[in-house]
């Protein structure tokens, strides 16, 4: 099997995560769909990196992790201090900027 | 031919890409996809959290075969253990039971995220079906000869040791910035735990466990009051449920026989006694 | 620049499907059984430090108590409440068990052996990874999850208390176990158990001033403060006593597990105990040595061939799990915040700390061809003029009364019976009557003044400061 079968699996998740981003309102929910389409990111990276035989890949893919990290502590504090004020986690809510 | 190798090796990590991981593959595939698609359809956050969990689980093992045994195992361990832990705990924290809301804010929404999704799809796969791939090369020679971890390692602290730090520097930055954004600040002074003891002493209820019903009484059944020392029916020691039902058998009833074999007794048993009884 | 080997050294080239197989089935009979001997020690163990006998009815010395209560278990009624999430429910027992299990399988449980009765030789170790610790870590990260959702889809509150209890708590434990586990992995130059144990055989020689000095070479000798931490945070890692919050009996009911009942409750007990043994063998392996002889039975050759091996890793095991009921029975609860407090303001600053210390002593050793010596005695002059600076300070902030001993206060004397009820003496107080119910309003004597005998014998202190 040749690994070309990965990059159509990462193109899938990539695209259930980008629709779970657009049709979610819970903010959480869309923050995972966020995650997931790193993720589906990051196996093509894994997979790229193992067709060339280069390491670089992986490199860049745990990069991607770290990155992720960071932003999920963020973006959850984010969301926590909206629902402390809102009392509620949809994005529908928290529409005070949009004015 | 270390272990690792062949762990790779019986996952058919090697090129020619054996049976063993296209069989890995048609078991991979479907479960991520499946967990995925719990993204999209689960009501509650936390079953979303569960399956993306699982799908982190499923590219852990993916990485495995892609002869990346530290990626794979760092997967696991950062976004299983830390990320959707992270994800869990504060779905548990903003309303555990808040399930989403199937209102559609915007008329046809979800037919054209939907629409746009599988347009995706169709876009990406038709570009990586177009694409020529050279021939798959393989890291089974790196990960044998200097070994996977080091040669991340080498690449990290060498080529990228910039871009290291940097991501150093966000991870510290983005640990305040959780802190700045869900720090409250204090107005009142902190409760001890003596003045927690002491304002409970204050609020004057019984702080002790409710006594047993039927305690002293005639029958020790949970719809029979306790009786006090002095011999009043205790209120407390039955269960309010029973009381609303009015299911609670009354001390007098109870009392009654116990007069009479109290009065069948009545050389050795003293006086208060025989008044606590049958009161 | 010396590199150290990376990958497992153990060799499973000749393994069969079949001693795969067997090996897999060896490990779980090893856990089970020794999770059934470890209730019977851990009850009997337990009885004697509070001075009662524990079970001894059934089977010799009450062996066979923890098969019947199991069994028991197995046979009660399945309870499902009805506020249950039910596939979570039953999904999480699962998730917990599983999980235990996984870790043991890249755990040496000694060196290549001949299989009995056959020519196989093979390692005592179902298989091995370049990255067996973060798998171990991993495996462990996915069994919380069996912990949180039990407590979560429970649909009750004490069960929800006690899984957000576990999930923080072994967050915070894992940075700091992983963090002991750095030093480890920077010495070995691995995260392979077989290749850990292989750099614990020999610590090697120094020149100190002139001697040759055979090096101890178990990393909980050369590498104690990580040593130490491990020990603190595997006990948080896996509920035990004295950081068993998630299931506080006093505080919870059962915690996590309060909604389960049979089977269910079952594998969550299993899980439990097999976690002691997994972060005890895990213990074992990273710190003293892993299946190598101590030091005395080491001096005969034959200690570290063969099927002996075995037998010192399951006796080092046997002691760390002793440790555990051992804590047990001593220790009270932590109280959750002083739990906390512990892990994030002791244990994650010092374990960061001592890597960082490892790190540039692995760094100049490795890079800059440093003796050792050298190094050692260059960090105990940087520790010396560290402690002598940081006394210094304390000296110099510390407020006057420090320098000198404040006098003891004049205790205040009161009157027991101002309530109308006596009341007993707080600390710094001392009574001005003791006895008599009638009120009187006239006295509290200032201090010092006309006391009494009475209460010159409760105060002896004070006579001698006086005289």
């Amino acid at each position: 099997m040749r690994p070309e079968y990965w990059l159509y699996l990462s193109a899938v998740l990539f695209a259930i995560g980008a629709t779970t981003v657009l049709v979610r309102r819970n903010a959480i929910i869309v923050f995972m769909g966020i995650e997931l389409m790193l993720n589906a990111a990051n196996l093509s990276l894994v997979t790229f990196s193992r067709i060339h035989g280069d390491i670089d890949g992986q490199v860049i893919a745990l990069f991607v992790m770290l990155v992720a990290a960071a932003e999920v502590v963020v973006g959850l504090a984010i969301i926590v201090s909206i629902f402390r004020t809102r009392r509620s986690a949809s994005v529908d809510d928290a529409n005070l900027l949009k004015y | 031919m270390t272990s690792a190798m062949q762990l790779s090796g019986m996952l058919a990590a090697t090129d020619p890409p054996g049976t063993a991981e296209t069989a890995l593959f048609w078991v991979l595939a479907p479960v991520t996809v499946v967990a995925a698609c719990g993204l999209l359809f689960a009501r509650k956050a936390v079953h979303a959290a569960l399956s993306m969990a699982l799908v982190m689980i499923g590219l852990g093992v993916a990485y495995l075969v892609h002869d990346a045994p530290f990626l794979g195992a760092v997967q696991v361990f950062v976004y299983t253990g830390a990320v959707m832990m992270l994800f869990l705990f504060v779905v548990m924290l903003i309303g555990v039971s808040a399930a989403d809301s199937l209102v559609e804010t915007i008329k046809g929404q979800r037919l054209v995220a939907v629409v746009l999704g599988l347009g995706l799809v169709l876009l990406l796969t038709g570009a990586i079906s177009q694409a020529t791939l050279d021939e798959t090369v393989g890291l089974v020679a790196v990960n044998e000869d200097p070994g996977n971890v080091t040669m991340i390692a080498f690449r990290i602290f060498d080529d990228y040791v910039w871009a290291f730090e940097l991501t150093g520097a966000l991870l510290i930055t983005a640990a305040l910035g959780a802190m700045v954004l869900t720090h409250r600040e204090r107005l009142t002074p902190r409760t001890t735990q003596r003045q927690l003891a002491a304002d409970r002493i204050a609020e004057g209820a019984v702080k002790a466990p409710l006594p047993a019903p039927g305690v002293f009484a005639r029958h020790n059944a949970v719809d029979t009051p306790a009786l006090l020392p002095d011999g009043t029916p205790s209120e407390a020691s039955v269960n309010r449920v029973l009381r609303a039902r009015g299911q609670v058998r009354s001390a007098e009833e109870t009392a009654a026989p116990t007069a009479v074999i109290q009065s069948e007794f009545a050389e050795p048993l003293g006086d208060g006694t025989e008044e606590g009884g049958s009161r | 620049m010396t590199m150290l080997a990376e990958n497992p050294v153990a060799d499973f080239s000749d393994d069969t499907i079949w001693v795969v197989l067997g090996k897999a089935l060896f490990i779980f009979v090893f856990l089970v059984v020794g999770t059934i001997l470890m209730i019977w020690a851990e009850r009997r163990v337990v009885a004697r430090m509070q001075s009662r006998p524990g079970p001894n009815r059934f089977g010799p010395f009450g062996l066979l108590q923890p098969l019947a209560d199991g069994v028991k278990l197995i046979l009660k009624e399945d309870i499902t409440p009805r506020a249950v999430d039910r596939v979570v429910f039953v999904v999480a027992p699962i998730i917990s068990g599983t999980a235990a299990f996984l870790a043991f399988s890249v755990i040496p449980f000694g060196p290549e052996a001949r299989i009995p009765f056959t020519d196989i030789r093979t390692p005592l170790q179902l298989t091995d990874l370049p990255i067996a610790l973060l798998f171990i870590l991993a495996a462990a990260a996915v069994g919380v999850y069996g912990i949180v959702l039990g407590g979560w889809s429970s649909g009750s509150t004490y069960p929800l208390l006690g899984g957000l209890r576990s999930s923080a708590q072994v967050i915070s434990y894992e940075i700091a176990m992983a963090l002991a586990l750095v030093s480890v992995f920077l010495y070995s130059g691995s995260m392979s158990t077989s290749a850990i144990v292989d750099a614990q055989a020999s610590g090697g020689t120094a020149q100190l001033f002139g001697m040759t000095l055979d090096l101890p070479s178990w990393h909980a000798i050369t590498l104690l403060p990580s040593f130490v931490i491990y020990c603190i945070a595997m006990v948080g890692e896996t509920n035990r006593a004295p950081f068993d919050l998630p299931e506080a009996e006093g505080e919870l009911v059962g915690g996590y597990h309060t909604e389960y009942s049979s089977t269910k409750f079952l594998l969550f007990f299993l899980a439990e105990y097999v976690n002691m043994f997994t972060v005890s063998a895990i213990a074992t392996t990273l710190f003293l040595g892993g299946w190598r002889a101590p030091f005395p039975l080491s001096l005969w050759d034959g200690a570290n061939h063969g099927w002996w091996p075995m037998l010192w890793f399951v006796l080092k095991v046997a002691i760390f799990m002793f440790c555990f009921i051992w804590l047990r029975g001593t220790l009270p609860r932590l109280r959750y915040d002083q739990f906390m407090a512990l892990g994030w303001k002791w244990l994650i600053p010092a374990a960061l700390g001592w890597t960082l210390v490892v790190a540039g002593l692995r760094a100049t050793q490795q890079f800059e061809s440093v003796s050792t010596q050298k190094v050692l005695i260059g960090v105990a002059a940087v520790i010396a003029a560290l402690l002598v600076v940081v006394l210094f300070i304390d000296w110099l902030v510390s407020p006057e009364e420090r320098r000198q001993p404040r006098q003891a206060a004049e205790p205040q004397a009161v009157d027991p019976f101002a309530g109308g009820y006596p009341v007993p003496p707080m600390p710094g107080q001392r009574l001005a009557r003791t006895s008599g119910p009638v009120l009187v309003a006239q006295q509290v004597p200032a201090a010092g003044q006309d006391t009494t005998d009475e209460e010159q014998d409760s105060q002896p202190g004070e006579e001698a400061r006086r005289g």
